[in-house]
């Protein structure tokens, strides 16, 4: 199930978040906490929309300078004694970690939170070799007990209350202790304490590689991508392929924007700098490392009307502050990447065959494009899927036929005249307390969240060549 | 890399040119420096600053001390939080300060050696305070950045449940900018960077179930910063 997670159609699903008490009030809380918190942060910087635009120039840079940046990342991370692979697909990415997995015998790997990684379904992967795969983020290790899916780029398990955990660790660990956070942490860390000091490979995502220097950056707070980096003998990094940046400096800016935008914080409590495997002196960290770098599309994207949103840096400020992401979560979008970032991303690595809906899951309000760090349109790169579906004749017949309808009647002076008149007495006829007797299969979906207005009985341009008239009366008398 | 080749031309090909080995040099597009609204109190209060956001923002338990009284307020620490076993850094200058034959006299003491793989993360394991040198304190952000070495393994500061820095006051950076280049000058003279640095801000934490911060997961439950007061 490639960057799916759910096989429910897009309005079951839709329909299934709405009436979710649980999620609903536990996104809007979030989106209103971080939401303020990154503000203050903002606030804090004298010239924020200065900062935004040398973000987003690096990282626009970047793009246009992919092949050279890959080139130097590649030939730094092997002279510190790394191993790098470039992998095209989601394929030969998983073919090629499960192949390390096998050459050391792994029989566990402790992992921590990668988009990328569940991107590939990587996990599957090695759990199909029967290797156990252990996530150790906090919120991922809780999905993954309650086999669910992330519904959210940083917090992954916003949408669970404390409640729902407390059950999920009773059930498959039978934890009795208490439903606070603090208990259930508590007891999350002893167990998987156990699995840092067992496994055999750690595998984790990766913020930023520096290309310069073949530095690789994660960012954290709880500590568990420092642990996969520092016990096991095998350190398997996957990256996106775009996330390269130019050197520290650079580095300096982008985490600044990252920290600031995804949670609210100057910097996160962990920022953790691998250059190579390490000298063979030093008795902890890994022996190897391997570099996994993926394209899985998005080499399709370079050079395209939608190069802008490989700019992306994985904040998630563009879904805590949209409006539609607020009322059907993570799992509405039904895409591991969800909200606006995921409207544009989702058709383009999955394609428009699971995900053409995503780019309606969108009011087109623009507020993504005013939070995003990286300055990426994202409300433009929305409308312009609705284009291409629109113009490869992808969006449902009714909708293009009614469409083609209007065009016709709105060329037609007369036609359009004749259509206002009558429609105008219908509507006064017909909608009663904010309803029609029968629906409109092509606005069905609106009509059903919203009562109409009682109508006049008259189009707008005869009721004001009347009120002229009478003005004109007026004034004459 | 035998897929190298093949996967740069594709990118080139979809950016409609000839494939890059070298990048074009990143333009400058805006003159106007990147400023924050406090890098002016950093300059003038390193210290206090430092302490300030360390303290109060990520929740790091924050002592100063002067050289002749370090051992003494080391020992006095360790106590606070449960006293040994420890595990301190083979980090020479911690041994200079007198910090670790202190520690050795006043708790069951094991010091990271190279390269005892096994041992060592055994003793971290068992730890419950680990001790380590911080090469630089970060005033923007209320951190440290430690350098990994053969002496200095990362899990000492990693696996005990409390972790306490030691940090020279003259070596408070104003941020991650200044750290930026620091490293960058390092590169660029020719010297081979730790294979591990870490920039750290008090104790390990998480905001997961209800985003509500919960401190000490994976890492320490606690991170106390000891600064030297050498200047």
């Amino acid at each position: 199930m490639f960057l799916k997670t759910s096989n429910l159609p897009f309005y079951d699903r839709v329909q299934q978040q709405i009436d979710d008490p649980v999620m609903r009030h536990a996104v809007a809380n979030a989106q209103d906490r971080i939401g303020i918190n990154r503000q203050k942060m903002i606030d804090e910087l004298e010239n924020w929309p200065d900062w935004r635009s040398r973000a987003a120039d690096i990282r626009a840079h970047v793009l246009e300078n992919l092949d050279a940046y890959l080139y130097q990342l590649s030939e730094k991370v092997t002279a510190n004694g790394g191993t790098v692979f470039f992998a095209n697909t989601r394929e030969d990415a998983t073919r090629y970690i499960l192949q390390v997995a096998q050459q050391k015998q792994a029989r566990k790997i402790v992992k921590s939170k990668s988009m990328v990684t569940e991107e590939i379904g990587m996990n599957a992967a090695l759990e199909a070799a029967g290797i156990e795969v252990v996530e150790t983020d906090l919120g991922e290790y809780i999905l993954q007990l309650a086999n669910d899916a992330p519904s959210h780029v940083v917090v992954p398990a916003i949408h669970k209350d404390r409640h729902q955990i407390q059950r999920v660790l009773r059930e498959k660990l039978g934890y009795e202790g208490a439903e606070t956070p603090e208990a259930m942490t508590r007891f999350i860390r002893q167990k998987i304490r156990e699995d840092f000091l067992s496994a055999d490979i750690g595998i984790t995502g990766c913020n930023f590689a520096v290309a310069e220097t073949g530095t690789l950056s994660l960012v954290s707070n709880e500590g568990n991508a420092r642990l996969c980096t520092t016990v096991p003998r095998t350190h398997i990094a996957v990256m996106g392929m775009e996330r390269v940046v130019p050197s520290f400096a650079e580095l300096d800016i982008m985490l600044t924007m990252l920290a600031r935008s995804a949670v609210g914080a100057r910097l996160t409590g962990y920022n953790t700098w691998l250059t190579g495997p390490g000298d063979h002196a030093e008795s902890d960290g890994p022996e190897a490392f391997h570099l996994v770098i993926v394209d899985n599309g998005r080499s399709q994207v370079l050079g395209s009307p939608f190069q802008d949103i490989l700019r992306c840096i994985r904040c998630g400020a563009c879904m805590n502050t949209c409006p539609a992401y607020r009322h059907i979560g993570g799992h509405g979008y039904g895409s591991i990447y969800p909200g606006p970032v995921g409207a544009v991303l989702s058709p383009l690595l999955g394609g428009y065959d699971d995900f053409k809906n995503l780019p309606y899951a969108c009011s087109l309000c623009t507020a993504c494009d005013d939070v995003c760090p990286v300055r990426i349109p994202l409300s433009s790169l929305i409308l312009e899927h609705r284009r291409t579906l629109a113009e490869s004749g992808m969006t449902p017949a009714m909708e293009r036929h009614t469409v083609h309808l209007f065009n016709y009647a709105n060329r037609h002076h007369a036609l359009w005249k004749v259509g206002m008149v009558a429609g105008a007495r219908a509507a006064q006829l017909m909608i009663r307390n904010g309803k029609m007797p029968f629906s409109i299969a092509a606005i069905r979906k609106w009509t059903e969240a919203r009562d109409l207005p009682q109508a006049e009985g008259e189009s707008f341009r005869s009721w004001f060549k009347t009120h002229q008239k009478q003005r004109k009366n007026g004034e004459d008398a | 890399m035998e897929n190298r080749d093949a996967f740069m031309l594709n990118i080139a090909r979809q950016l409609g040119r000839e494939p890059r080995r070298i990048p074009q040099p990143l333009p400058t597009t805006h003159a106007a420096p990147l400023r924050s609204r406090y890098a002016e109190k950093i300059a003038q209060q390193p210290c206090d600053s430092f302490i300030a956001f360390a303290a109060q923002v990520m929740q790091a338990h924050c002592e100063r001390a002067s050289l002749a009284t370090l051992p003494q307020v080391a020992e006095g620490l360790c106590k606070h939080y449960g006293g040994g076993p420890v595990l301190i850094s083979g980090d020479a200058r911690l041994a200079n300060a007198g910090i670790t034959a202190h520690l050795q006299k006043a708790f069951p003491t094991h010091c990271w050696t190279s390269p005892e793989r096994e041992d060592n993360l055994r003793n971290a394991a068992a730890a419950n305070i680990g001790v380590v040198f911080a090469e630089y304190g970060l005033c923007e952000t209320g951190g440290v950045v430690l350098f990994s070495s053969p002496l200095q393994g990362r899990a000492i500061s990693l696996l005990p449940p409390t972790t306490l820095f030691v940090i020279y006051k003259s070596r408070l950076l104003a941020g991650v900018t200044q750290l930026a280049e620091t490293l960058r000058q390092r590169v660029q003279s020719g010297e081979t960077l730790p294979s591990c640095i870490n920039l750290i801000a008090g104790p390990s934490s998480t905001a997961d179930i209800e985003l509500i911060k919960v401190v000490g997961v994976h890492g320490p439950l606690n991170a106390v910063y000891l600064i030297i007061e050498d200047c």
